[in-house]
């Protein structure tokens, strides 16, 4: 006997909570209103958009957070003159970031990043390499939110066929 | 038609906020990835690119910042260009707070992120 094939109803229910999930206070993953404003900007003729955008977002952000972890590499900080990772350059990293973050709604990312920030300014190397604002945090955050958006956009996606079919069908 | 030049560094910021821009009828969007760029569109402005009407210009980019490009643009010969309006998209960054940005000589300022609801109204 094969599966249940689920309803619209079902799957909509479904997407209803990861989208609340998302916007809990506790988990900061994502702000509702960014994350709605991007969600509407999809529609029959642009399926793939949602998933376009959490790509080139998530592609741009661990190419940032990999350019992060090689600033504060023990060899890049032995390199340097003053013994210190390039804190200015970080901070520009960071704040590129925060920007990318802002405008795709990701709000725990963007508090990390200004919590990283803070530990730059104070010229923490330990806490910026290692427990809360650090850039190690910073990584998990932006995998937890990768891990979300994927569960996300596969969700839509299956939506959007399901749509397609019942369509079809008429 | 309102030609509108935005100069940010950040692909998938350009890319949000074009399909953004595409809802508000009678909008052209053209993206620059750093002031220099957009300095060097405003240039060539004459010779076949179409002048900006309004430049959304983020504040802190690679090659040349934001305040830069504006001090630059201001500087050009043309005076319509050289008056272009020219609003400042800033994430808050301290050093190039709203005073900075109009000192510069922009002409307006907004806090990222850039919304529907404040593209409009810039717009």
């Amino acid at each position: 006997m094969g599966k249940t094939k689920k309803t619209l109803e079902e799957l909509e229910d479904e997407r209803s909570a990861l989208e609340q999930e998302a916007y809990d206070e506790k988990t900061k993953l994502l702000n509702r209103s960014q994350f709605q404003e991007l969600l509407e900007l999809q529609n029959e003729e642009e399926p793939e958009f949602v998933a376009e955008i959490v790509e080139m977002y998530l592609a741009d952000a661990k190419e940032m957070l990999n350019e992060l972890s090689k600033l504060f590499s023990e060899e890049k900080v032995k390199e340097a003159e003053d013994g210190k990772p390039n804190y200015n350059t970080v901070r520009a990293v960071l704040h590129k970031l925060k920007g990318s973050s802002s405008t795709f709604g990701a709000d725990g990312v963007q508090q990390k990043c200004e919590e990283l920030r803070e530990h730059c300014i104070n010229e923490d190397l330990d806490k910026c390499r290692t427990g809360e604002g650090s850039l190690e945090e910073l990584q998990s955050n932006v995998d937890i939110l990768s891990e979300f958006l994927a569960k996300y956009t596969a969700k839509i996606k299956e939506i959007y066929e399901l749509s397609q079919e019942a369509k079809a069908d008429e | 038609m309102i030609h509108v030049l935005y100069a940010e560094d950040s692909v998938p910021t350009q890319f949000i906020i074009k399909r953004l821009v595409n809802r508000i009828d009678d909008i052209e969007l053209v993206c620059v990835n750093d002031g220099k760029a957009a300095l060097d569109y405003c240039k060539n402005a004459k010779d076949g690119n179409k002048r900006p009407d309004i430049i959304l210009m983020d504040c802190q980019m690679p090659v040349m910042d934001g305040l830069q490009a504006t001090r630059e643009i201001r500087k050009l010969d043309d005076p319509i260009l050289s008056r272009v309006p020219i609003v400042a998209v800033s994430s808050g960054i301290k050093s190039m707070n709203e005073k900075d940005c109009m000192d510069a000589g922009m002409d307006d300022y907004v806090a990222k992120p850039l919304n529907q609801q404040a593209l409009t109204n810039i717009l």
